[in-house]
């Protein structure tokens, strides 16, 4: 009789001991967008330790990138030459990667057009920088004066850089590592738009909307994401408006306005800094010049949504 | 031969019966995609399932609660009382203010049964 109590017992604390409950947050602070952690947990504790190495990581990398208010990006801007942390260097390099990968349809080194566009955007009275302005600084956008030895990276000429489409697909990727280190692997991380999954909600899978971009609270489609990233540009997600008319964030280095081809494009990959930078390149590329940088990845998903509304969908986001 | 109606096998096995049945019954929530939203000043200050009992105390002595299926405004400082006496919500769209201090309770689904949006 003892030993059945035992077996009983056990049975009991099995059952129990494997039903994590679900926790949720959602917070802003960081990469200037709203975060939202979510996920099955054996504890309040443990969700609490995956939140901090979420904030931690997003702290320690906004500051790396940061180019307006104090980073090390924005140092390296001014100095022209800097002795940086690897992880910064890291990320640089894989801009230039990134840069020859998309036929420079994703340019790190684009900075000084950027911010014409940043600084209309944010004033007080938003306004439109002039075809000659952009021309200019669209001058000192070669890749090539961007070079790193070691841990030193060096700008030449008056090229400054702006990680703004890599930065949150390369941290989305060290929190992957940092959060499966840690043991954590139900859980998804939503970086405004760039979802990082973790594990496959016990075999469910999670459900992933993508915007409907004529339509807020709606959804156009939904993905089934399991350890992967599911990243969107969108037309909808940074704008102002001149005039009546809206320009987004999303600029072409071809007319070096906001791109007008689609409202979005979303792309669906394992690796998420490299959904981010695809997420952006294709917005600025025709479908067939996309599809061609496309062929150099494998497993990889697309949808983009076109300025008419058409829904065209590549690789494993095929229906 | 005498048999007893219940041997201790047959105890045991029933009782690991009832309990994988407990297990089912109070294990297996309905998830029905619905949030309780807190929004302060504006932001969205932080998000819980409906489905799950919980309980917010803010420094401005606001306690919101939530029992698992409905979500309400259980005490504030504030004068008027309005967000109280709008008593326990559930459905989605719903909300509760408490203005005077600038914060709302909002019942809301996401999008079916996606779990996030990208």
């Amino acid at each position: 009789m003892k030993k059945g109590f035992f077996v009983l017992i056990l049975f009991i604390a099995l059952l129990t001991s494997c039903s994590p409950a679900k926790y949720s947050t959602q917070f802003y602070g960081y990469f200037d967008t709203v975060i939202s952690v979510e996920g099955y947990f054996d504890s309040e504790e443990d969700f609490n330790k995956a939140c901090g190495i979420v904030t931690t990581t997003l702290r320690e990398y906004d500051s790396l990138f940061d180019i307006y208010d104090d980073g090390e990006l924005k140092k390296l801007n001014e100095e022209r030459e800097l002795v940086s942390s690897p992880e910064l260097v890291r990320a640089i390099e894989f801009g230039v990667e990134a840069y020859n990968v998309t036929n420079g349809y994703c340019n790190i080194a684009m900075g000084n057009t950027l911010s014409l566009w940043h600084d209309a955007r944010e004033s007080d009275s938003p306004y439109l920088p002039t075809l000659i302005s952009l021309q200019e600084a669209q001058r000192h956008s070669d890749i090539s004066n961007v070079k790193t030895d070691g841990e030193r990276i060096t700008l030449d000429g008056e090229t400054l850089i702006d990680m703004g489409a890599v930065a949150k697909g390369f941290v989305s990727d060290v929190l992957r590592q940092r959060l499966t280190d840690a043991g954590f692997d139900n859980m998804y991380v939503n970086l405004g738009g760039n979802v990082v999954v973790l594990g496959n909600k016990d075999g469910n899978g999670w459900n992933v909307g993508i915007r409907d971009p004529l339509n807020e609270s709606g959804i156009a489609d939904a993905v089934n994401v399991n350890d992967a990233c599911l990243v969107t540009s969108g037309s909808y997600q940074r704008f102002f408006e001149y005039n009546g008319k809206k320009y987004h964030h999303i600029i072409s280095p071809d007319t070096l306005y906001p791109s007008d081809r689609y409202l979005s494009v979303t792309v669906l990959y394992e690796n998420g800094a490299w959904a981010d930078v695809l997420s952006t390149a294709l917005f600025n590329m025709s479908i067939d010049d996309g599809k061609e940088v496309l062929e150099k990845f494998d497993n990889i998903g697309v949808m983009w949504i076109t300025s008419d509304n058409e829904y065209i969908y590549y690789g494993t986001l095929k229906k | 031969m005498e048999r007893k109606l219940f041997q201790k096998k047959d105890i045991i096995i029933v009782a690991v019966l009832l309990c994988v049945a407990l297990f089912v019954f109070f294990g297996i929530k309905k998830d029905t995609g619905e949030r309780a939203e807190i929004w302060i000043k504006g932001e969205l200050y932080r998000t819980y399932d409906l489905n799950e009992p919980f309980e917010l105390s803010l420094d401005n002595e606001i306690v919101i609660k939530g029992n698992g299926s409905e979500a309400w405004f259980h005490h504030s400082d504030c004068p008027d009382k309005v967000c109280i006496n709008t008593g326990k919500l559930h459905i989605s769209g719903e909300w509760a203010a408490c203005l005077p201090n600038e914060t709302v309770l909002k019942i809301v689904k996401d999008n079916g049964d996606v779990d996030t949006v990208s």
